[in-house]
């Protein structure tokens, strides 16, 4: 199945799928990955994709999380109104008069996260910061039995509605979920790619849960795929906006993919990176380091697995992260593909063997 | 005192290895002990040095992490003007870092540079009354552009930065200034326990490991116990000396001088109590001179090995250091040849029964 880079990205960043309900995400991916390779599953529910090359060995576990920052409910009051727990890290300020949906057994129901208007906030409300717990769900049902009837339950997921978007330039798209759809669009991307390629190793493609909650598929499924080196595909902080000092840019949109040379969860084997930065420059591939002090991805557990396995983040630049709407440029997008792509082709058992020598 | 142990000391504290790059650290300890183990590494650089007894192999494994690591900094990237913005590995305080001397290690050698800071005169009360952030500083290494920072000096975005302070006498003979005290002084102790050993019997398998990324998560402690697999831990470790004028008495956790500091409880382990117990009677009876210290921030690789696989009994004891995590420490070397008497007693009563007898 061929599939566009915008199709393939408009479709992860609708599905809907929050830590812990990963489903329907993974049932999209299964269709991609199912004519790469061997499908398996770790237990709390990653998927994993075998793709043998010439060689059995050495394991390259490519990986990306499916889930998404979202909700979950957590009360429903006798009025009808939902109270919800975040799943993943939010700011509430940027929450308020946001639409939300919640997936009932009965069916998707669309909410809006409730705001006082300004008329009636006192001076000192008006300046103090949101606190989440405050924040509230309307789902237009006036009571607790009409909020049953219609599906809803405690537990239930909560994930941002937001259409996927592509903005006056065609390159620039705006979505929900990016954080890591777009990962997980550049591994099937790759995996796609390495079904026309010579490759001498054999490829994991794996889509995890549970990473925005701490790492948790990370764990399982690493343990399962026993990797000799991993590449986790991440969004990663664009910062190139009004209010931010040039000293303080992360990595900007449209330059390139990201190579993670720090991050608070991991200092990365420094002959992968290396490796990675040399296949970059012969490839011409534009590039970015990004060295940044908060955030971290699934390889701040990866790296630690049994006796140590070389990894290295690569990312895709992205604008508004853990939000309703973010932004990447398509540009960065194929670059990471490109990128990955070549690095894997290079890792040989000698190759990788040297990584740790 | 031996004259070894202090050139052991300012060799491996004068080494350059911040949290991910500790190749010359690991280097100077495998010249140490090549000829004396069998040298294996973990898959993330931490170097796990095996020292058999001849007692058998079914005897217990007994682990001795010391971490390579030191703390410092690494580039982000460079401004316009040529000045370097840094991010800081492990645990810095703001007001210690400003005038300092550092070294950038780069593809092309190693640049000295300051980290740049405002005359007084030029500062608003304001200013002077309040710390500046880390994020707000800079480092100078006297290029006038980005492109003369990066093309002719070699300096490049995650390149690690190193504090610049030589190991130092002082007038006491006894003590001693030096960076990287923590924990330089913990793998002298590793290849130290190693070379007595060769000399004595010991029932058991001595696993002495330079681990790597401890002042960032001891990440590599846990990748080395997978590959030891221990029985017992006893870290190497350096701790606090607070001796010094501010200290209320009842607030002292460690003096220089007073011998090893056994931890009874630190941020991330509490210790095996019988293994503890037994470390203060091995004291007792050797006249080793000891105290007791608490740390309720902070941890040392203890906290990683000691969960290990079904757990390890797992006791950390450490030379009392003033000013750690800054570019200068104090050591009485009084201490590191105390701590390396009771490890070295400790280890020798470590046999099967007594191990075991440690989880009954």
């Amino acid at each position: 199945m061929t599939i566009t880079s915008v199709e393939l990205l408009k479709k992860l960043s609708e599905a809907d799928g929050p830590s812990g309900y990963e489903k329907e995400v993974k049932d999209l991916l299964f269709e991609y990955m199912k004519n790469n390779g061997e499908v398996s599953n770790d237990k709390l529910g990653s998927l994993i994709c075998k793709k043998k090359g010439t060689q059995s060995k050495p394991a390259v576990m490519l990986t990306a999380h499916m889930d998404e920052i979202g909700f979950m409910v957590k009360h429903i009051a006798e009025n009808g109104f939902i109270n919800f727990l975040p799943l993943g890290g939010w700011a509430a300020q940027v929450l308020p008069a946001k639409r939300v949906k919640i997936k009932t057994v009965k069916g998707d129901v669309i909410g809006i996260i409730g705001s006082k208007p300004p008329h009636l906030m006192t001076a000192e409300e008006e300046n103090k910061p949101l606190m989440l717990e405050s924040l509230f769900i309307d789902i237009g049902a006036s009571t607790k039995a009409e909020a049953l009837e219609f599906g809803v339950k405690i537990g239930d997921p909560v994930v941002p509605v937001t259409e996927f978007f592509q903005m006056q330039n065609k390159n620039i798209l705006l979505g929900k979920a990016f954080d890591d759809r777009v990962g997980c669009a550049v591994m099937v991307k790759v995996m796609n790619n390495l079904k026309n390629e010579k490759h001498y190793n054999c490829v994991y493609g794996v889509a995890a849960v549970q990473e925005e909650v701490g790492h948790r598929g990370g764990t399982t499924s690493t343990f399962m795929v026993d990797p000799d080196v991993a590449i986790v595909l991440e969004c990663r902080i664009a910062n190139d906006f009004p209010g931010v000092e040039k000293n303080d840019l992360y990595s900007s949109l449209g330059k390139g993919a990201l190579i993670t040379f720090y991050d608070p969860g991991m200092i990365p084997n420094l002959k992968l990176r290396n490796l990675v930065v040399e296949t970059a420059r012969e490839e011409k591939i534009p590039y970015q380091a990004y060295t940044v002090n908060t955030g971290n991805t699934d390889a701040a557990v990866i790296h630690k697995n049994r006796s140590g396995v070389p990894t290295i983040v690569i990312g895709v630049p992205t604008r508004y992260f853990h939000s309703h709407a973010a932004i990447i440029n398509l540009d960065d997008f194929e670059a990471a593909v490109k990128l990955v792509t070549a690095v894997i082709i290079k890792m040989d058992a000698k190759t990788v063997n040297g990584f740790t020598e | 005192m031996s004259k070894e142990s202090i050139l052991l000391i300012k060799e491996l504290t004068d080494a350059r290895g911040i949290s991910g790059y500790e190749k010359e650290v690991s280097v100077i300890m495998e010249r140490h002990l090549e000829s004396l183990t069998n040298i294996t590494r973990d898959r993330l650089g931490s170097v796990i040095f095996e020292k058999k007894s001849g007692a058998g192999n079914n005897t217990p494994k007994i682990m001795i992490p010391g971490h390579m690591d030191e703390i410092g900094f690494m580039v982000r990237f460079v401004t316009e003007e040529g000045f370097i913005k840094f991010i800081p590995i492990g645990g810095w305080y703001d007001q210690v870092i400003l005038s300092q001397r550092v070294i950038i290690r780069t593809s092309k050698g190693d640049i000295l540079g300051v980290v740049g800071s405002k005359p007084p005169h030029i500062m608003t009360k304001e200013e002077r009354s309040k710390v500046l952030e880390k994020k707000d500083m800079f480092i100078d290494v006297g290029a006038s552009s980005k492109k003369e920072a990066e093309e002719e000096f070699g300096i490049m975005p995650g390149d690690p930065i190193i504090p610049d302070c030589p190991f130092t006498p002082m007038k006491n003979k006894k003590l001693f200034m030096a960076k990287a005290l923590d924990n330089r002084v913990g793998c002298a102790l590793v290849v130290d326990i190693i070379k007595a050993l060769v000399k004595v019997k010991h029932p058991n398998i001595v696993y002495g490991v330079g681990t790597v990324q401890e002042e960032i998560g001891s990440r590599g402690a846990k990748t080395s116990a997978f590959s030891i697999n221990p029985d017992v831990c006893l870290v190497a470790e350096i701790g606090v000396a607070n001796d010094v004028p501010g200290t209320a008495s009842d607030q002292i956790i460690g003096k220089l001088g007073k011998g090893p500091s056994i931890s009874i409880i630190d941020g991330g382990m509490i210790p095996n109590i019988k293994l503890r117990d037994l470390s203060v009677s091995i004291a007792k009876k050797n006249k080793i001179p000891m105290q007791f210290t608490t740390l309720t921030g902070g941890g040392t690789d203890g906290g990683s090995v000691h969960l290990n696989a079904t757990g390890v009994p797992s006791l950390y004891i450490a030379v009392p250091i003033r000013y750690i995590h800054t570019h200068v420490g104090i050591i009485n070397i009084d201490d590191y040849e105390n701590t390396l008497k009771l490890m070295l007693a400790l280890i020798k009563v470590l046999d099967t029964k007594t191990v075991k007898g440690l989880t009954a």
